[in-house]
């Protein structure tokens, strides 16, 4: 009886220590997902959003609490910044549910920024723990921790906005400022080597996340590739066509987003 | 605080005379060698054992809950004593310190819960552990007669997280004080109030809640109950978009054969803490797996809706139940929930009575529709020696956005003995894309029927020794219990229980 006391006793004298987790003002820790789209080989990293307000949405696929939110981070948050070519929003799975959940997730909740999948690891780095859903946060241009959720999105989305906009405010404060900064811009370099046999890379520039397709044209043209179809970080990409079996002549390549398209010629040479 | 509480308990308790005592309690030990599907590592061999016991002297009481898992992969392993417990109790005061479930009102501030003999486990954690939520800190109440009081200086468990999860205090975010008084008027009216305030972890905010119960019973056939449950800050009845609020009621009714109930609630802004209170979700809560595992989870940021039931019960033993639940939600989209119910029970003699059911329902919240479940369950007796149960069950849907209609398919055909012996066969398909698609590759939404066949077996021993095997593929998904939704792992393999009471 005094043993069993004694050890209930000791049991309530344990003291718990503190949640250790990403506070805000800290660095963000950095991550390289699969996205609802791509393939597990093509992936977004938080690197690539350098110096840019990142918003991250951590939902789960098949969360009932999160498809009820999941509309407030669109209309509300995303779609008042997304002309902003410093801002960027991504949403990420942490329930690890598979691409057709998050197909069903991306429908019921009308998103259309980028769906990260796989994320409940990145969650447990910013939250401490893999129970967490449903939660806003966001990083600023400097990578660092500028606002954490605590609460459901539904409860706390205007306090994400005005974060948000204090955030980009810090950006143009300081382009103003030290006024050297060149920004991104949406650019098709000239393939290399050109001609080519049987290989040849194709190099461009996004100035923001976007959907991209990139395809291959002959002089009639009729398309014989298709190099690039999906979402893609902002920066410089590249890509490597291989023409074997494809005849010798000029063709075209076309590099498409939502509101810009731009084409060049290479010539193939066997 | 808490420390000082207790060690004065103990000095009081401590003075304690004990005349009569008693120790009892049960265990659960599950051996699994198995994997879920889709996973990556091998198969593992894991073992949980879960020990309750307690311990009784006059009025006082002890209790623990001594949990462990072992796993070849040391991270996930725990030896805890996961629950703990002392209570003194008379028949006008009781003190509880430790772990101890406890609900306000009728959940909508505050409910504790526990599925007793469920082992919970997360895909990512891929911990076992006793799925409940209770409250730790002190409870203390006094009754009598005509009043109940009740006090509760308490944190929550916030369950997702394993018992090995550190630190600690993750598990536990938040803390809750309250108080509720129910005045029991005279054998046909009670009334009650309730105060709570709410301390989450992350902020030093206090968050004050209210709530008014009503319970009136004005003919042994008639129940009326209601609660309403706001924000100190709230319009009280106003029921204003901005508010947090929570209102609950329902009415029952039986006459001889005859019964009916009918339930409305209207709940906004109410999502508290990590999730600690659970409004009566008016949702039928189904025992068929088609059914169960297609249930609207409560949404408490925003929902409204009624559930009515009638049910008849004809002298020969038949029954016939029909139920209707609708829900609407309006977060920030409108979304609808609709279901309709129909079950029929036939008795044909003392030894052979047939079941089926016809469910209806239109799920926005899932973006499902003409979702149609039906099922026929048969159960046939030989002078009671034995006897078998054939359970066939089936359910079709269509969502806008998928180009083909899924398929669910159920089929059980169990026999026992004597009712201590038992085995059965447990066949499973299904054609939808979110489960058929292998969550590894994806770029590819596979879709080809996945099937899920299992063998189980059990054999009661006695009264104090049960023994439960499982052996195949048993499907997972969501699964609600007592209004409580949670999501069940798929499993591959082989499954051992032996349940002891002593």
């Amino acid at each position: 009886m005094k043993k069993l006391t004694l050890s209930l006793l000791l049991l309530f004298l344990l003291v718990s220590s503190a949640v250790a987790q990403v506070s805000v003002g800290e660095a963000a820790p950095g991550f390289s997902l699969p996205y609802l789209g791509g393939s597990m080989d093509d992936q977004i990293s938080l690197e690539s959003q350098e110096g840019k307000v990142v918003y991250i949405f951590f939902y789960g696929a098949g969360c009932p609490h999160c498809r009820s939110n999941g509309p407030v981070t669109e209309t509300e948050i995303y779609q008042t910044f997304k002309d902003d070519t410093n801002f960027v929003a991504l949403g990420i799975d942490t329930w690890n549910q598979n691409a057709s959940s998050n197909n069903s997730f991306k429908n019921v909740t009308g998103i259309t920024y980028p769906l990260l999948l796989n994320g409940q690891s990145v969650l447990v780095d910013y939250y401490g723990g893999s129970g967490f859903y449903d939660r806003s946060l966001v990083i600023g241009a400097d990578g660092l921790v500028s606002y954490k959720g605590s609460g459901w999105v539904n409860s706390d989305y205007q306090d994400v906005v005005a974060n948000i906009s204090t955030e980009l405010e810090k950006i143009s404060t300081s382009s103003e400022s030290i006024g050297s900064e060149e920004p991104t811009e949406f650019r098709l370099n000239q393939n290399y080597p050109n001609p080519f046999n049987p290989t040849t890379t194709i190099s461009y520039q996004l100035e923001s996340i976007s959907q991209v397709k990139l395809e291959i044209f002959n002089s009639l043209g009729q398309q014989v590739a298709t190099l690039v179809d999906g979402v893609q970080s902002p920066g410089n990409q590249s890509v490597t066509w291989n023409a074997i079996g494809v005849p010798s002549g000029i063709y075209i390549y076309r590099l498409s987003t939502d509101n810009q398209v731009l084409t060049k010629s290479m010539l193939l040479l066997k | 605080m808490k420390k000082g509480i207790f060690i004065a308990l103990l000095i009081f308790l401590g003075l304690h005379q004990n005349t009569i005592a008693q120790i009892y309690g049960s265990n659960i030990f599950e051996f699994q060698y198995g994997n879920l599907p889709y996973q990556n590592n091998k198969e593992l061999t894991t073992s949980y054992n879960q020990l309750n016991l307690f311990y009784d002297s006059d009025n006082l009481s002890f209790y623990g809950k001594v949990e462990q898992f072992i796993t070849p992969i040391e991270e996930r392993n725990y030896f805890d004593l996961t629950q703990k417990q002392v209570q003194y109790r008379d028949d006008h005061f009781s003190i509880r310190v430790g772990n101890f479930y406890e609900t306000i009102g009728r959940g909508l501030l505050l409910r504790s819960y526990d599925i007793p003999g469920s082992v919970y486990e997360d895909a990512f954690e891929r911990t076992r552990y006793a799925f409940f939520r209770d409250l730790e800190g002190i409870s203390v109440e006094g009754y009598n007669d005509w009043i109940e009081v009740k006090a509760i200086r308490a944190k929550p468990l916030f369950n997702v997280n394993p018992p090995n999860f550190k630190p600690d205090s993750a598990r536990r975010p938040d803390l809750v004080e309250a108080l509720q008084i129910n005045v029991f008027v005279n054998d046909l009216i009670s009334v009650g109030g309730a105060y709570m305030r709410h301390n989450p972890s992350f902020t030093n905010d206090f968050q004050e809640y209210g709530s008014l119960l009503l319970d009136i019973n004005p003919t042994t056939n008639l129940q009326f109950f209601g609660e309403y449950a706001f924000q100190s800050d709230a319009t009280l009845l106003g029921f204003e978009d901005e508010d947090a609020f929570a209102l609950y009621s329902g009415l029952n009714f039986y006459s001889g054969s005859f019964g009916a109930s009918f339930e409305y609630k209207n709940y906004n802004n109410f999502r508290l803490g990590q999730g600690f209170n659970d409004p009566p979700s008016l949702i039928k809560e189904h025992t068929y797996p088609v059914l169960n595992r297609s249930t609207h989870v409560l949404e408490t940021s925003n929902e409204t809706g009624i559930q009515a039931e009638i049910y008849y019960t004809f002298d020969a033993g038949h029954t016939i139940v029909s139920n209707f639940t609708m829900a609407n939600n309006n977060v920030f989209i409108e979304q609808k929930y609709r279901e309709i119910f129909l079950e029929g029970y036939y008795v044909v003699d003392d030894y052979l009575s047939f079941k089926s059911f016809f469910d209806y329902a239109h799920d926005d919240p899932k973006l499902e529709e003409q979702r149609i479940s039906v099922g026929f369950i048969s159960d046939k007796s030989f002078n009671y020696e034995w006897g078998f149960v054939l359970d066939l069950q089936f359910q079709t849907l269509n969502r806008d956005f998928e180009n083909t209609g899924t398929e669910n398919y159920y089929g059980s055909l169990t026999f026992n003995y004597q009712s201590d012996l038992s085995a059965g066969l447990i066949f499973e398909a299904t054609t939808d894309p979110q489960l058929t698609d292998d969550p590894r590759t994806f770029a590819t939404f596979e879709t080809d029927t996945r099937f899920w066949l299992g063998g189980n077996a059990s054999y009661t021993f006695n009264s104090s020794h049960r023994m439960d095997v499982f052996v195949g593929k048993r499907r997972g998904g969501p699964a609600c219990t007592s209004g409580i939704c949670y999501e069940i792992l798929d499993f591959e393999g082989v499954e051992l229980r032996f349940s002891t009471r002593f």
